[in-house]
């Protein structure tokens, strides 16, 4: 009851950053047009799906690392606790979702040995690194800044399916998408929930703008290169 | 100088972009580090990019289509 006491009253925390990437997200959204109208898709997504691997791969360990300087906090800082509650609830849930994105490339012929001894595109590396950085150096709030852009904007599972189709892929080449279409509707919800319940002064929604922004800038250069 | 005044400066904003008075609020609102960080992670993109984007996205619905690109 206290939870959902303070809940109802700081429901701006969420409302506070998804503003913030609304307004930013603009590039994102246009690299996602491109992507998925480009005349010669069915050629490009195996590359798009080595670029997704190359940040999903990053999604369970960032979260450990947020978790672990958590725990070190959890005695001097308020964030800390709940925070920590979140990521344990959380990295279940995501653990093994890199395995659906080498599961696709492994249905388009790919093999997954073959996948994993290319070296990621610096690009995806300064997206995950700049969190070690935040995560390790000024606080591990920054991580949920990150995540509300990549968890921000579920799939379509209907248009998903549609492009598979149109493309002449097999749906299963599109599962981390599809499944992730069904998932994140209610990961984002949870992360709102989150957000709401802790106790966030001006300086850690300062440093999940700025982490944000960053996410935003680094996403659409990820998927940039992948459609040039 | 408002933030909307700098960003628009700085060229992150186009001249004559139709931002809301909503769009006003959270921009001017950004603490300064959000100001520099925008200012610095935009010179990442091309900016026309940037200039043809902004302001738009604040009209459409937020999540259209997904990049695809998840956690």
């Amino acid at each position: 009851m206290a939870l959902l006491a303070g809940d109802m009253e700081n429901n701006s925390h969420s409302r506070r950053l998804r503003e913030k990437i609304r307004l930013v997200r603009g590039p994102l959204d246009a690299v996602a047009e491109t992507l998925w109208s480009h005349p010669r898709l069915r050629e490009i997504y195996p590359e798009f799906l080595f670029r997704n691997h190359s940040v999903i791969r990053s999604s369970v360990p960032l979260m450990q690392a947020a978790a672990a300087q958590c725990e070190k906090m959890l005695d001097s800082d308020p964030v800390a606790g709940g925070m920590l509650a979140y990521l344990r609830q959380h990295i279940p849930e995501e653990t093994g979702h890199d395995e659906w994105v080498l599961d696709d490339l492994e249905a388009l012929g790919f093999r997954r040995e073959d996948v994993l001894r290319r070296i990621p595109p610096p690009s995806a590396a300064a997206l995950a690194g700049a969190q070690y950085y935040w995560i390790r150096h000024v606080h591990p709030v920054a991580l949920l800044g990150f995540i509300a852009v990549l968890e921000g904007t579920p799939p379509d599972v209907e248009f998903f399916e549609q492009t598979a189709d149109r493309i002449g892929v097999p749906r299963r080449a599109f599962s981390n998408l599809l499944l992730h279409g069904k998932l994140d509707p209610r990961h984002r919800d949870d992360l709102d929930h989150a957000l709401n319940a802790l106790p966030l002064n001006d300086r850690h929604h300062a440093l999940m703008g700025v982490s944000a922004f960053q996410t935003v800038s680094l996403l659409t250069q990820v998927a940039s290169e992948a459609v040039q | 100088m408002s933030n909307v005044d700098k960003l628009t400066g700085a060229g992150l904003i186009a001249s004559g972009a139709a931002l809301t008075p909503d769009d006003h609020s959270v921009i001017n609102n950004l603490s300064d580090d959000e100001v520099n960080a925008l200012v610095s992670v935009s010179k990442k993109l091309p900016s026309h990019f940037v200039q043809k984007h902004w302001g738009k996205s604040s009209t459409q619905p937020a999540g259209e289509q997904s990049l695809g690109i998840v956690f």
